[in-house]
């Protein structure tokens, strides 16, 4: 004894394959899920996101930085002349010392009535010479 | 195989994640009532193979529009049932309707339900089946092959409840009388061709 449905079901039972095939056909239409971005498997979110997502060309380019870095400090102390005006700046004593000896060679140099200009006045002189106002 | 129903447990949340193992026990479980369901109303098998692949297709496409999980079921034959309307039209088939039948919604008394068949019925009642005519052929099927509620064959055909109650009733009369009629009798021509649904 069957049931009315073993019946209907059973009587396309040799179609089976036909609708097996289907079946795989529906299958690989099934859209697989989008993996995630590159850059974010790297751990990279969107603050770095002008980086190239590349890791061999990160390194190329840490690696290009290493490169100039070591150039610079190997060109640096061997070279007087790339003194630059930052360094200059930084050492105002030596500024100073070198200054004021210059002037000294310079009244040596001249006759001993020459008047020798005096130093430019200090910011703090300045501040003191308040022009007053005459109200007569 | 087992009738479902609204406890079967189905992968439908995980199909709908995308899950390709999910979508392969989905369509292993209904490729054949689908097909079965298709040929009931088409009567030809290459029709029949297309309605099951185009099912399958859109049910991938459109499984987030199911709201819930357990009327999957459902939810696939009424895209099974909407593939067979269109083949009916592409095929330019009789559009008559069998509104006749559907007129009649007082039951005149129980007809006999057929829950078991003989191994010797099997073929007359495939053949009383095919006779049927097409709207209450298409209720029955949907009836044995799933056991779909009444509810649930209205919502999948379209039909009112008043008018899928009535069909059910007829077809279940009418398979009654082909199947203890002599065999002369059983090749009553009704037509079986003709599109089934509509309201």
């Amino acid at each position: 004894m069957k049931t009315p449905r073993e019946v209907l079901l059973n009587r396309h039972a040799s179609t089976e394959p036909k609708l097996d095939a289907i079946r795989r056909l529906a299958l690989a239409a099934i859209p697989h899920p989008t993996p995630a971005p590159v850059r974010r498997a790297f751990g990279l979110g969107s603050r770095w996101g002008l980086l190239p997502p590349w890791p061999r060309h990160a390194l190329a380019l840490a690696a290009l930085w290493v490169l100039i870095a070591v150039l610079h400090f190997e060109s640096g102390p061997s070279n007087p002349g790339a003194q630059t005006a930052l360094e200059i700046v930084a050492r105002p004593q030596s500024l100073l010392v070198q200054l004021s000896e210059r002037r000294r060679q310079i009244r040596e140099l001249l006759p001993p009535e020459t008047e020798f200009p005096g130093p430019p006045p200090t910011r703090s002189l300045l501040f003191h010479r308040r022009p007053t106002l005459n109200v007569a | 195989m087992a009738v479902p129903d609204d406890r079967e447990d189905l992968p439908v949340p995980e199909a709908r994640a995308g899950s390709s193992e999910a979508w392969e026990v989905l369509f292993r479980r209904f490729q054949r009532p689908v097909y079965t369901y298709a040929f009931g109303i088409l009567h030809d098998e290459q029709s029949s193979l297309d309605v099951v692949q185009e099912t399958f297709l859109n049910a991938i496409r459109h499984l987030g529009s199911l709201r819930e999980d357990r009327k999957f079921a459902g939810w696939l034959f009424g895209i099974a049932h909407q593939k067979c309307l269109q083949a009916c039209r592409r095929a330019g088939r009789d559009e008559r309707l069998q509104e006749a039948l559907s007129a009649s919604e007082a039951d005149s008394g129980e007809a006999p339900d057929l829950r078991l068949l003989r191994e010797e019925d099997a073929s007359a009642f495939l053949a009383a089946v095919d006779s049927l005519p097409a709207p209450q052929r298409s209720v029955l099927l949907l009836h044995y092959l799933e056991d779909f509620s009444l509810d649930a064959i209205a919502g999948i055909t379209g039909a009112p409840l008043g008018t899928v109650k009535s069909r059910l009733h007829h077809a279940r009369k009418a398979l009654h009388c082909l199947l203890n009629a002599p065999p002369s009798r059983s090749t009553v021509s009704v037509s079986a061709n003709s599109l089934p649904f509509s309201p």
